[in-house]
């Protein structure tokens, strides 16, 4: 019996004390891959940073992944009812779920959180055994400049905005009041001038499209602009534009072994074929960089081609903005002018714009009442189709193909518009202060690139205030549907009034094969209300974030 | 011998049996099938005791498994339904071997992850599909937190209590069952003749477009009417070809049982096979292409005493469940059969051509035919062992009442497919005269895999003390345990939860109850140091009755009970605490001048300190009374839950950067629970009335719900399991003008007799801000039943009500709506249409062929499905005693059972309780005559 007794207690002890073991409850999934074996590896360590690149927005149709930006301004309206830049552009605007739009607020704070794991739990750990000195800065200096960009989408949007200064952990406070404008500005345009020196200048084409130096300097260049302009800088403080040309002119007189690093793209045709070509576009400073595809070209393609979504249709008004070839104004009231109304203008007009008797992709473009493309669902609206940033070798019918599409974030064009904007402000049209280049010389040379024949220098403009009007108009054609009219509106405090008109269209009636006759119709509403200078925070953060006031007015 | 001979045989031996035995009379019973529920001596099992039901504290509901014995059916836990106050049941489909089953205990008590209760076997987890009936003792559903507390983490949904039977002390018993089935669908749909399909698809054509080409003319709408061609006009009614009139189901089961004082033993076998429901065609293969199943089980229990002191017992049960299906096997092929066999229309093509080939069109290449018997067979395997093992040994040496106990517990389930399948070629008759071939004969290809495997391990060591002093009784234990479950096909770790639990019971003078409980129990899915969760309970009753001052009230019993306790629901998440990184191709920025998206590597987990199991604060107040001579009994329960620390996103600052899992979710459940039996005997004349209710209402109380613009627009303070939807205001009429009406363009166009839905907020735009509940959750809220039973010299009868309320369906999908896809099928429903100048009358929205606008989301597809069921049914004669002894027998019983017989509700379609769709295996109706006979 007893003996019986030893064996069972002897067996309950061994169960007993296994049992009590934590080593079942301390088990973890040995495949997950931690931070050291990120920072441990130089390629690893590539590929996180790799990674942040996504975090970047784009530009194309990128509203619910239908409508651009453009169609909630003047410059365009969405063929399909009921997208988000109709509703935008139409005035149905909120702070909660559903009523917000182009809320970036959580992408960018996703991106921000991720430039600092990358700062945080990787670079300080990266042994010169790995990676060397040289290689670490260049990395860091890409993630300090996607944290700066991302930081300035968010400072266009909101104006003031809590900065967040780390990863949070779940356990931190979150409860973050607004920093001042100038804290934000000050903080972003540090983040730029510490990625600077660490970036490079350029990189082999494997590695086109990665953070330059000079993107950088871009970067700040737009952000002083910005901080300079009217709504921002309402004492008008001339030493905010001082530094805006100052930082733009950087960009400008950048140089590398003596020659220029940017530089106007003027090879083939020009200002279109800027936008679907990488290799030697010394133009481009920083793009959102998207594998080849014909999507866009789907997206806004001709209704005619099976498969063609409308997409973004140009207005009316943004059309009879573009000059004649001579450089002289378009006007429906001169006979000349009306009889061919796409004939003998700014060639960046038919660059820019699909109109009614155009050649795309081997078919005419019929807009006129009853043509192939004015018919159906999806048909434009405006009487008119989006050329710009589309190739006609992406063809989204047979035989198909496609092309490089890179949504221009930061390019030199602008970069010019930005220096002679503030060049203007400071020393007027015609004075070169400390630079070597006046506004007027700057504005003439995106004029030139144009293709105008006449008029280049805008002689007219004498004084800051015509100039001032001249640059404007010019930053309208150069840089229609690249997400800058809608905030240029709102920092020239124009908004009110420019986007509180209804937006046209061309009503086109074919009177036989080469004649037509045109009237202008209103094909959509438009509504500004003061509080929508800066748009509001979702209601859900504010109600959060309880020391996060909210915008004025919403 | 085949299995189809076996069956044959053993129905034949039933019905042999069954004429011996019917002609007697007597006085015998066996199965003592009315018993007092509240003052029978037997004991109660709860966990890791059983218990005196007198001395009951916490709030629990057992019943016998030979109540449950003869309810035919392969899942065990559908024959609960109706039986116990506060559990409800809904039946999803009736796919032998499946019977899918939703279970309840007291309603949600989460609006996360599954408020399903665990279903232990002997106090363990293991496998429950298609258990015996005849090897279950009891069944305790476990409700409050006193009675589930020391499952600590998994204890927050009840517990199902399954027994199992063991040898009991006495002569050899031999036991024989059999019971066979016959079967048919509660309900079907009915869909229409080729004739009103056609009219009525004309019909639709002309709604759409008043200018349409009808698809049939006059001619061919009267040669569907008098079926003069039926190979150019078929009328097939689908259902009637491919459906049989009913289906078999027999069930074997022998049982032995015995023992002495030294070992006892009790062993069981059995067998269960389903013909399956459809009507194939078994000249055709040499292979079956019907759902039949066939299922062996076999249980083994030894109970060993060795020496004075040391108590061996074991138990093991090996299943073999065997599932034939045709064509691939998948857990919804029946929803792909009944799919097609409901969306074929009547006049779709012939079954077979004029030359003998197959039928088919391109709009209907699923020939049924062709479905049933040229797709191949696939066979689904379900194999299961499991092992308990406990060693006891009396430590009364040391001080008395003392023993301590180790168990050992194993499972191996296993699911593994087999497919043996191809496809099929069918032909359409062309303008020649000649057919042409769509689709394609190939021959059969074989594949088959292991889909499931899972292994289920614990392990426990007890101390057990149970001693009477004088007019003190205390029983208690203390216990480690260790749960581990394994899943081979899935890449996620061992799942383990292991920890001590104990409980300490003590009563004074059988009047003053106290008791104890609780687990102090983790998991390795949590943060170091938050890892362990404590889970009490105490609960404490009185039995007023033993009072002295009650003694001359005329109440037998009297007992007030209370229990209050906190319970744990697992979190459900996969090592959230856990930060890591992932790498992936494509997930890069995209560079070069020849643009190509890089390999990037990214934080895909953030560390989650939050993380952390939902806790539930349960109260349970109780009342059970005895009176008049025990002949009525009464019982009832009220009940609170709170439920915190539920995981929500979307709780904390986007600044965050991330999305994460906050436990901050609430959760309320509230309710009752009442049961009341007559039970009485007049001279041989016994019977019993025994009914019951239940309410369990709960509310979402926080579940950090995004902000919305309406307060309607919120399923935060409803129910959970509610839909939304748009509200059914009225049909649009001829003499609408839409353009005074709101604007309800965004869910399509709107023609007269189409619905209009309701403008909450009044903007004169139906939209997003217009929904807003529509419905009750599909399971119940109400639970009620009804038993009714008597017994009259030797026969016995007992019938069983089922009872739901506050529940819905959400009628939808192809076997309800008009010609889905613009090919479906119409039904008999679709008559009752909208047509102009109907009105409102009308039942059913104008007919159409596509449009988006009535088939939205929308409280028009909401039916109530309350209902009230014929559940059960049995009348049943026993031999009398002495009758059979010279052949051997000691007793037999024949009786005759139906199941699911009727059932009274507002859905009509479809039965109420099958799932939404109404695609599934339809719920069976059953009528079975069986036989037990003890040698």
């Amino acid at each position: 019996m007893k003996k019986i007794a030893y064996f069972f207690s002897t067996l309950a002890l061994i169960g007993f004390s296994s049992s009590c073991s934590n080593e079942n409850i301390n088990f973890k999934p040995v495949q997950y891959i931690s931070s050291d074996i990120v920072y441990g590896n130089t390629v690893y360590i590539t590929q996180a940073v790799n990674r942040l690149y996504t975090h970047i927005p784009g530009g194309f149709n990128r509203l619910g992944g239908v409508s651009m930006v453009a169609s909630a301004t003047d410059e365009a309206v969405h063929a399909s009812r009921g997208s988000e830049a109709e509703l935008w552009g139409t005035g149905s605007w909120g702070t909660t779920p559903g009523t917000q739009r182009d809320d970036m607020f959580a992408f960018l704070h996703t991106g921000i959180r991720a430039t600092y794991v990358y700062s945080e739990e990787v670079h300080p750990f990266i042994v010169d055994a790995v990676m060397n000195k040289a290689e670490r800065d260049a990395h860091y200096g890409q993630v300090l400049f996607i944290r700066a960009l991302l930081n300035f989408e968010l400072l266009k949007r909101y104006g003031e905005y809590p900065i967040v200064r780390q990863a949070f952990k779940p356990t931190d406070n979150m409860t973050i009041p607004k920093n001042s404008y100038q804290e934000c500005v000050q903080y972003i345009a540090d983040l730029c001038d510490e990625a600077a020196p660490l970036l490079r200048i350029s990189y082999p084409t494997a590695d086109f499209g990665r953070a330059t130096r000079g993107s950088a300097m871009a970067l700040k260049a737009r952000l002083l602009l910005y901080a300079a302009s009217p709504l921002n800088n309402p004492g008008d403080d001339v030493a905010k534009w001082q530094a805006a040309a100052e930082a733009a002119e950087k960009v400008i007189s950048f140089t590398d072994n003596g020659a220029k690093v940017y530089d106007l793209y003027t090879a083939g045709t020009g200002y279109d074929a800027f936008f679907n070509v990488l290799a030697g576009n010394k133009e481009i400073i920083f793009s959102k960089m998207e594998v080849r595809s014909n999507n866009l070209e789907r997206l806004n393609g001709l209704v005619s081609l099976v498969g063609g979504m409308g997409g973004t249709n140009p207005t009316l008004d943004l059309v009879n903005a573009y000059e004649r070839l001579d450089g002289t104004p378009f006007d429906w009231n001169n006979p000349m002018h009306a009889e061919a109304p796409f004939a003998n203008r700014d060639p960046r007009l038919a660059k820019s714009i699909l109109f009614n008797g155009a050649t795309w992709m081997d078919t005419k473009v019929e807009t006129f009442e009853g043509g192939k493309d004015r018919q159906t669902i999806n048909a434009t609206r405006t009487g008119f189709y989006l050329r710009k940033f589309l190739s006609q070798n992406a063809r989204f019918v047979a035989p198909t193909g496609v092309a490089d599409h890179c949504f221009p974030i930061l390019r030199y064009g602008e970069v010019l518009l930005n220096y002679a904007e503030a060049m203007n402000e400071v020393n007027g049209p015609d004075h070169a202060g400390a630079f070597t280049m006046t506004a007027r010389e700057a504005l003439t040379l995106i004029r030139k690139r144009a293709g105008l024949t006449g008029n280049l220098g805008v002689a007219a403009a004498t004084t800051k205030e015509e100039m001032r009007e001249a640059i404007r108009k010019e930053r309208r054609i150069e840089l229609a549907f690249e997400e800058h009219r809608h905030m240029d509106l709102r920092r020239w405090k124009l908004a009110e009034e420019v986007l509180n008109k209804p937006v046209s269209g061309l009503k086109i009636t074919k009177v036989d094969e080469t004649t037509f006759t045109y009237q202008a119709q209103v094909v959509e509403n438009r509504v500004f209300q003061p509080k929508m200078y800066r748009y509001p925070f979702p209601q859900e953060e504010t109600s959060r974030n309880t020391s996060l006031n909210q915008n004025l007015g919403w | 011998m085949n299995e189809r001979n076996f069956k044959t045989l053993i129905s034949l031996g039933a019905l042999c049996l069954l004429q011996t035995c019917f002609p007697g009379a007597g006085r015998s019973q066996i199965g003592g099938r009315l018993t007092r529920p509240f003052t029978d001596s037997a004991r109660v099992s709860l966990l890791d005791r059983t218990i005196d039901p007198r001395f009951l504290t916490g709030a629990t509901s057992s019943v016998s498994g030979q109540e449950l014995s003869t309810t035919p059916g392969g899942n065990r836990l559908n024959a609960l339904a109706g039986r116990i106050p506060g559990f409800s049941i809904v039946q999803e489909d009736g796919l032998p071997g499946a019977e899918s089953v939703n279970m309840l205990i007291r309603g949600y008590h989460s609006f996360r992850g599954s408020s399903a209760p665990l279903v232990l076997v002997n106090g363990r987890r293991d496998d429950v599909s298609m258990l015996e009936p005849n090897d279950i003792a009891s069944i305790t559903i476990l409700k409050d937190a006193a009675s589930t507390a020391m499952y600590g983490m998994n204890s927050t949904n009840g517990i199902v209590l399954i027994t199992t039977k063991r040898g009991e002390e006495g002569r050899l018993k031999i036991e024989y069952n059999v019971q066979t089935s016959l079967q048919k669908p509660t309900r079907l749909p009915k869909f229409l003749d080729a004739y009103n399909y056609a009219s009525l698809y004309n019909e639709a054509m002309l709604n759409d477009d008043p200018t349409a080409v009808v698809k049939y003319d006059n001619a061919a709408l009267e040669a569907y009417k008098n079926g003069s061609d039926p190979y150019r006009y078929p009328n097939v009614n689908w259902l009637d070809e491919f459906l049989k009139k009913q289906s078999f189901q027999v069930r074997n089961n022998l049982n032995i049982s015995g023992g002495n004082n030294v070992a006892r033993y009790f062993f069981s076998g059995s067998y269960l096979s389903d013909g399956g429901i459809f009507n194939v065609d078994k000249g055709v293969n040499t292979y079956n292409t019907n759902t039949n199943i066939s299922v062996l089980n076999a249980r083994a229990s030894v109970e060993v005493n060795v020496g004075k002191n040391l108590l061996l017992s074991t138990e093991i049960r090996a299943k073999r469940d065997k599932r034939n299906a045709p064509g691939a096997y998948s857990a919804t092929y029946d929803e792909s059969l009944f799919g097609t066999l409901y969306s074929t229309p009547a006049n779709a093509h012939p079954v077979m051509n004029r030359d003998g080939s197959l039928a088919g069109t391109n709009d209907y290449r699923n020939n049924p035919y062709g479905m049933l018997n040229y797709r191949g067979y696939s066979n689904y395997l379900v194999t299961s062992f499991s092992n308990l093992t406990d060693l006891t040994y009396d430590l009364g040496g040391l001080t008395k009442g003392l023993s301590v106990k180790g168990s050992f517990g194993f499972t191996n389930y296993t699911q593994f497919y087999i497919n043996r399948t191809k496809t099929f070629e069918v032909y359409q008759s062309n303008a020649g005269g000649g057919y042409d071939k769509i689709g394609l004969n190939s021959p059969i290809t074989s594949s088959g895999n292991y889909d499931q495997i899972v292994r289920l391990y614990d392990h426990s060591l007890a101390l057990n003390y149970d001693r009477t002093f004088g007019s003190h009784h205390v029983s208690a234990m203390v216990k480690y345990r260790r749960e581990q479950i394994d899943n081979a096909r899935s890449l996620e770790l061992t799942q383990n939860f292991q920890g001590p639990r104990a409980y300490v019971s003590y009563r004074l003078k059988d009047r003053y109850l106290l008791d104890v409980s609780g687990a102090y129990e983790g998991s390795e899915q949590y943060p170091a140091g938050s890892r362990y969760g404590f889970f009490p309970a105490a609960s404490a009753g009185w039995i007023l009755s033993e009072e002295a001052f009650m003694k001359s009230t005329g109440i037998d019993f009297l007992k007030l009970r209370g229990s209050y306790g906190k319970t744990g629901k697992p979190a459900n998440t996969y090592f959230e605490y856990l930060g890591a990184y992932t790498q992936a191709a494509s997930q890069g920025g995209v560079f070069g001048t020849t643009p190509a998206a890089s390999i990037g590597i990214y934080q895909s987990k953030i560390a989650n300190p939050f993380v952390t199991w939902e806790k539930t604060t349960k109260s349970n107040i109780g009342l059970d009374v005895s009176v008049l001579k025990q002949r009525l009994s009464l019982t009832a329960d009220f009940f609170s839950e709170k439920s915190k620390d539920i995981l929500i996103t979307n709780a904390i600052s986007s600044m965050y950067g991330a999305v994460i899992n906050t436990p901050g979710g609430l959760f309320e459940n509230k309710g009752f629970e009442a049961r009341a039996r007559w039970d009485d005997q007049v001279k041989s004349f016994r019977y019993f009335v025994d009914v019951h209710y239940a309410n369990a209402s709960n509310k979402i109380v926080y579940m950090a719900e995004q902000l919305r613009e309406h307060p309607w627009m919120y399923e935060t303070g409803q129910p959970y399991g509610i839909r939304m939807g748009y509200v059914f205001d009225r049909y649009f009429t001829e003499n609408d003008d839409l353009s005074t009406l709101p604007n309800q363009s965004m869910l399509g166009s709107q023609k007269p007799g189409d619905l209009k839905y309701k403008d909450l907020n009044g903007d004169n735009v139906i939209d997003e801000n217009d929904i807003a509940r529509i419905s009750n959750a599909k399971m119940p809220r109400i639970n009620y039943g009804a038993q009714v039973g008597f017994g009259y010299q030797n026969f016995d009868f007992s019938v069983l009500f089922q009872g739901t309320g506050k529940s819905s369906t959400y009628n939808s999908g192809s076997a309800f709506w008009e010609f889905q896809s613009r090919t479906g099928n119409a039904a008999e429903h679709h008559l009752d249409r909208w047509v102009p100048g109907a009105g409102q009358s009308a039942g059913y929205p104008r007919l159409t062929l596509s449009n988006p606008n009535n088939f939205v989301a929308n409280s028009f597809w909401v039916r109530d499905n309350s209902f009230v069921r014929l559940k059960f049914m049995e009348i049943g004669y026993t031999t009398p005693e002495g009758f059979l002894k010279r052949v051997g027998v000691k007793g037999a019983r024949i009786y005759l059972n139906g199941h699911n017989l009727m059932v009274w509700d507002k859905v009509k379609q479809k039965d109420p309780e099958i799932q939404d769709n109404g695609l599934a295996y339809p719920i069976l109706k059953t009528v079975s005559l069986g036989l037990n006979v003890k040698f």
